[in-house]
């Protein structure tokens, strides 16, 4: 028997279809359905994991390319020392005096993080909407 | 040290870096390089945010910035291999050229070989066209 169709599951949310059932016998007789004796287009993945096949492993290709951070990169000036310890207060307690304080690099930077945590938590709150 | 925002914390530090990194990755450079600069300005001497400065100014067509960054880098860390790569590729866009043969050697000295060999590549073919490459 030739098999000139396919079957294919969708998977749609409320929706429960149950795959369409193979008329006896039928389920094995595929010998002669097209690329059935295929062998297959996926090689195994090469020796050095999902790392080299994403090329995270090469050196930076050019000199404009940076290398993501890690936890040990960040957070640490050239003495070693960390934000955290001279940070005072709650910060809820943020005023304006503390915010002039800071150079306008960092306000900078702090401007476009707010900004950008913002954006996050009106996301947020859209896809708790759309999801109820 | 700067003074810190309040509320302010390693953790924050690596998710402004991680969302630094992203913007350059998507080619958003002047965004990157104002959290970087902002990052550098709480941590200084961090050489990862120095390093991201210097490939930032690179990427801006600003080599004179970045060479005088990774420069600062260098002072620090002598063998800091992409901080020698930015700095002569900086010395090449600049015609610095044997500043550039300087870095570029030094490379060799350090072993990085690949990256000296793509430097020396870059160098020549600036000298050839005579343009900048």
């Amino acid at each position: 028997m030739k098999v000139n169709n396919v079957n294919t599951q969708y998977e749609i949310p409320g929706f429960d279809i149950a795959p369409q059932a193979f008329e006896p016998g039928e389920d094995d007789d595929f010998e002669d359905a097209p690329y059935s004796r295929d062998p297959g287009l996926i090689s195994p993945p090469s020796a050095g994991g999902w790392q080299q096949l994403l090329g995270l492993l090469q050196p930076s290709p050019t000199p404009t390319s940076i290398e993501p951070p890690t936890r040990q990169m960040t957070g640490r000036s050239r003495l070693g020392d960390t934000a955290s310890y001279s940070v005072g207060g709650n910060p809820e307690d943020r005023n304006d005096s503390q915010s002039s304080a800071l150079s306008p690099k960092v306000s900078r930077k702090m401007t476009m993080l707010a900004d950008r945590q913002e954006i996050v938590v009106k996301i947020r709150i859209r896809a708790a909407e759309v999801g109820q | 040290m700067s003074s810190i925002p309040a509320g302010w914390n390693d953790e924050v530090a690596f998710a402004a870096s991680e969302r630094a990194y992203l913007l350059h990755s998507e080619g958003r450079y002047q965004e990157s390089l104002a959290l970087f600069e902002g990052l550098l300005d709480l941590y200084p001497g961090n050489t990862y945010y120095m390093d991201a400065i210097g490939a930032l100014y690179l990427a801006l067509d600003r080599p004179e910035v970045a060479a005088q960054i990774v420069t600062e880098l260098l002072r620090d860390d002598p063998s800091h291999v992409q901080a020698l790569v930015r700095r002569s590729e900086a010395y090449i866009s600049l015609r610095m050229s044997h500043e550039a043969e300087a870095d570029i050697q030094q490379l060799r000295r350090l072993g990085a070989r690949d990256h000296a060999n793509r430097m020396a590549m870059r160098l020549l073919a600036s000298r050839g066209t005579g343009l900048r490459v």
